[in-house]
């Protein structure tokens, strides 16, 4: 070889990698290059000109400071997401020169060798950019709602799926215009073909895993309202699909783009001059999309039915109680609703703290409360039968709606409310309380002054007192805002005994259950310092079951204790002025 | 089969290496190549449509068609940038696709290489990935042909864009050479030189090579026979000689309009009141029959060259179903 031929030949010999990863780096430059111009430009004019010409970036509009930091952050995900699947067509386009023929495609390459090149440099830039958005967003030091924390692993992964899918474009067309508008539409038709095939395909494996485990879809537990309603339960349970059903989504779709890029690897290695009709490739992709929303579906279905294993436990046993409760006789299933908390036996505190509890849910039965009960009142309850009431109370709901059934229940529950010797104060007050609609102001105001005026058990006087602040609004039980209950009540009896003093026309509703000596008793019981809570309430502390070994818990309690004495052992008038003005609540004494 | 170019004048420098490295290295002697029933079609256009060839070793056979008759589309399926929907490409035994392609040298009638890039950019290119590439001969060809390697492949006119892609095509020595119109564009001395180099190719190293062309003079200084295409079929083979030795064009006064020619002819038209008639083989047999059924007819012999030769026959495939 002469010495010529060396300078003209050899000398510039490079290894086939370094070769191709050259080539292919500058095929990429099409795409890399004007997206870093921009973003850098971008990126210059939004830090940049605010500190230079603060007075030039405010008449452009310029969003200055964190704003345009953070203007920066979605910016660059969104180059993130854009660019590294852009550079994937214009790496599988860039082969084609003039009229199709293809350089590399003719040299003695393997096929793995030229897209071990493309596929380097695609990630290459992948990396880049992912640097370039999450840099930002450690620069920018906040938690932007869209890429904080687990939304990170999102982007990474729709990132990584338009890199796929921008390798599968030139599977489905010929220029490399039409290559960068299907990289970028057609990972979101597939999305929405995937959503559309989840949407139908979701409910019926639902229904067929119901059907084959014998679950209710009347019955769906739920732990913020249940309902009998059918629709909305089989919503609840659409809830628990979304997030296994969206990442199984995305799953196809990055495997709808892992099979396009190798749908397109003849294409992208070179073997594909001419103009090839790209319809046959298209219809393979569309039956392979809808294929993975039907598999996907499944996996959600099942992924959230596995999740909520417990559920057909509830199932079960609020079918249960539903169906216990539809079969029975109305004076019994009245009796039985409104026995929702024994007073006898049980602390005062505890008893308060349960049945606004019960309260909130209209029907607790028997063993409904649980040890929970002395737990902080802030905490979530549930008893050991808590589905089976869940189904008790259904049941109720849909036989009062009734209108035969309706008047029985209605009937049976006047019964009780009006039966002094036969039910305790509670079961009275929880019967009153369903005839709501009858006057249930009457009947639990009534009720409750009378139990006060008595004041023969401090439970009850607690218990009622409470009722009345709670018709009189919503407010916080016992023991926090005990200070704010006992002026709430105090001024409904004063309401009370205004309108029952003037005779209003109103005050016909309340002739035979309630006069206005009664309701003076009652205020003279709230209004002095209510010092036998103490002593009721010192004997039955005693009796609480708790643990020796628990003095963490006891001083909570203890605590709890003393912020309601405090509250009901001052003068009223430290409370509340005889406007019925609210005063500053006495300081609890460390 | 002679491998001998038709033209002896040579400007062609014979470097040691070009010798050494074609016999050394197990060069010597073309590749054969077998085409059975090549079919692939875009959209509703046949572009191959049960497409046969043979080629032997060391044979010269060019392409004769009119335009879209399937050359290019045989060239790129060979190369490997089609895939065929059916038929075969029969390699040689024992050898791979890419072993295949680093003996394969394609020159395609349009510059293939990347816009970005400058000639020396190309020549490097290739340089890394063609496993035979020869920088001796590279050099020589740079040479001869004048290729300028700081010129942008852009910038190039379509004669210089010719002579770079007959470097890059032929600067790894190949076995077997595809050209598809490989002059188009070049000047009359570039020419000369790329036929003095595809002679030299073929008398030394013994190339196989698979000419598209429509200069067909070139096609008879290069091949041994010449191969008819239409509508993606082969339709006849003739050795280049046949094609001016035996193949006469009669022009026949004194028949009347209407008449019906004998039959098996190449082609037959009107000019003016004479019948011309292109003949392959036995001339006199035919002159013999037209006087035995025309006895005043006068029949004047009209010496052919290939180009008219080829054309007759093209019209003739028209006629073809």
């Amino acid at each position: 070889m002469n010495a010529r031929a060396l300078e003209q030949g050899a000398s510039f010999k490079r290894s086939i990698t370094q070769t191709l990863l050259i080539k292919d780096l500058r095929l990429a430059r099409v795409v890399v290059g004007p997206a870093l111009g921009v973003l850098s430009s971008i990126a210059l004019l939004v830090c940049g000109l605010p500190l230079v010409a603060p007075s030039l970036a405010r008449l452009m509009g310029l969003p200055t400071g964190r704003d345009g930091s953070w203007f920066l952050v979605p910016l660059n995900v969104f180059a993130f997401c854009l660019v590294p699947a852009w550079t994937a067509v214009a790496l599988s386009f860039g082969e084609l020169s003039r009229k199709g023929e293809v350089l590399t495609a003719t040299l003695p390459l393997e096929g793995a060798t030229k897209w071990r090149s493309k596929f380097l440099v695609a990630l290459l830039v992948y990396a880049v950019f992912a640097l370039i958005a999450f840099a930002t967003l450690e620069m920018v030091g906040a938690a932007m709602p869209l890429v904080a924390g687990a939304e990170r692993g999102w982007v990474v992964a729709v990132a990584l799926i338009g890199l796929c899918w921008g390798f599968g474009a030139a599977g489905f067309t010929r220029g490399i215009a039409s290559g960068f508008g299907l990289a970028t539409a057609l990972p979101f038709l597939a999305f929405l073909c995937l959503l559309v095939v989840a949407n139908v395909v979701t409910p019926i494996f639902r229904d067929l895993i119901w059907a084959s485990i014998g679950f209710d879809a009347r019955f769906f537990p739920s732990d913020t309202r249940f309902d009998i309603d059918e629709v909305s339960n089989k919503a609840n349970f659409w809830r628990h699909v979304e997030s296994p059903l969206l990442l199984s989504i995305l799953s196809s779709l990055f495997l709808c783009g892992v099979w396009s890029a190798w749908h397109a690897r003849g294409w992208i290695a070179g073997q594909h001059a001419a103009a090839r009709t790209p319809a046959r490739g298209l219809l393979k992709l569309a039956v392979l999309v809808v294929l993975l929303g039907v598999f996907s579906s499944a996996i959600a279905a099942v992924t959230a039915q596995t999740r909520l294993g417990w559920n057909q436990s509830a199932n079960q046993a609020i079918m249960r109680g539903f169906e216990s409760v539809m079969a029975m006789d109305p004076d019994k299933l009245a009796d039985e609703s409104t026995k929702e908390v024994g007073l006898s036996g049980w602390s005062c505190n505890q008893i308060l703290v349960a049945q606004r509890f019960a309260w909130s849910h209209l029907y607790v039965a028997p063993g409904g409360i649980a040890d929970e009960v002395i737990d902080l009142p802030t905490s979530r309850f549930r008893g050991p039968h808590w589905d089976e009431q869940q189904g008790k109370a259904v049941a109720l709901r849909v036989r009062m709606a009734d209108p035969n059934e309706r008047a029985a229940l209605l009937a049976a529950f006047e019964r009780i409310a009006a039966d002094s010797t036969g039910h305790e104060l509670g079961q009275r007050l929880a019967a009153a309380f369903k005839v709501e609609s009858r006057g249930v102001e009457v009947s639990l105001v009534s009720l409750a002054a009378h139990a006060i005026a008595d004041h023969h058990d401090a439970c009850d006087v607690l218990f009622s007192m409470e009722v009345l602040a709670i018709r009189h609004g919503t407010m916080q039980g016992f023991p926090h805002g005990a200070c704010e209950c006992r002026v709430r009540a105090v001024n409904r009896l004063r309401g009370v005994r205004a309108m029952l003093a003037s005779g209003a026309p109103d005050a016909a509703a309340w002739e035979g259950r309630l006069d206005v000596l009664t309701v003076d008793r009652a205020l003279a019981v709230l209004s002095a310092p209510m010092t036998f809570v103490r002593d009721a309430e010192s004997a039955a502390l005693a009796a609480i079951p708790l643990s020796p070994s628990d003095p963490a818990h006891r001083a909570q309690l203890e605590r709890r204790h003393a912020e309601l004495f405090a509250c009901l052992e001052c003068d009223i008038t430290t409370l509340i002025d005889e406007s019925g003005m609210r005063l500053e609540p006495p300081t609890l004494a460390e | 089969m002679s491998h001998a170019p038709k033209e002896t004048e040579t400007r062609l420098e014979p470097t040691p290496a070009f010798f050494a490295g074609g016999l050394a290295g197990g060069l010597a002697g073309g590749l054969a190549l077998t085409c059975k029933a090549l079919a692939l079609r875009f959209g509703r256009v046949h572009a191959l449509a049960g497409f046969d060839l043979n080629l032997a070793e060391g044979e010269s056979v060019g392409l004769v068609g009119r335009n879209g008759a399937g050359k290019s589309t045989l060239f790129r399926c060979i190369v490997g940038t089609e895939v065929l929907d059916a038929g075969a490409i029969e390699l040689p035994a024992g050898l791979s696709r890419v072993e295949f392609l680093s003996r394969v040298g394609f020159v395609p009638d349009t510059l293939s290489a990347y816009d970005w890039m400058s000639a020396g950019d190309a020549i490097a290119y290739v340089a890394a990935l063609q496993p035979r590439f020869d920088s001796a001969w590279c050099a020589q060809l740079q040479r001869l042909l004048g290729i300028d390697r700081s010129a942008k492949v852009r910038d190039l006119s379509r004669g210089m864009q010719a002579r770079l892609a007959f470097v890059l095509g032929l600067s790894h020595r190949p076995s077997l050479v595809l050209l598809d119109e490989p002059l188009l564009g070049v000047d009359a001395v570039t020419h000369d030189v790329v036929l003095e180099t595809l002679a030299r190719m073929r008398c030394e190293i013994g190339a196989t090579m698979l000419i598209a062309s429509h200069q067909l003079g070139d096609l008879a200084r290069l091949t041994d026979r010449v191969v008819f295409v239409d509508r993606g079929k082969v339709i006849e083979s003739v050795p280049t000689d046949e094609l001016v030795t035996k193949t006469t064009r009669l022009h026949v006064h004194g028949v009347p309009r209407g008449w019906v020619p004998p039959p098996n002819l190449v082609h037959t038209r009107w000019l003016d009141d004479a019948a011309v008639l292109t003949i392959q083989g036995d001339v006199a047999v035919v002159e013999q029959r037209i006087l035995s059924s025309h006895p005043n007819a006068r029949i004047e012999r009209v010496p052919l060259s290939i180009h008219e030769a080829c054309a007759d026959r093209l019209r003739g495939m028209e006629v073809l179903p």
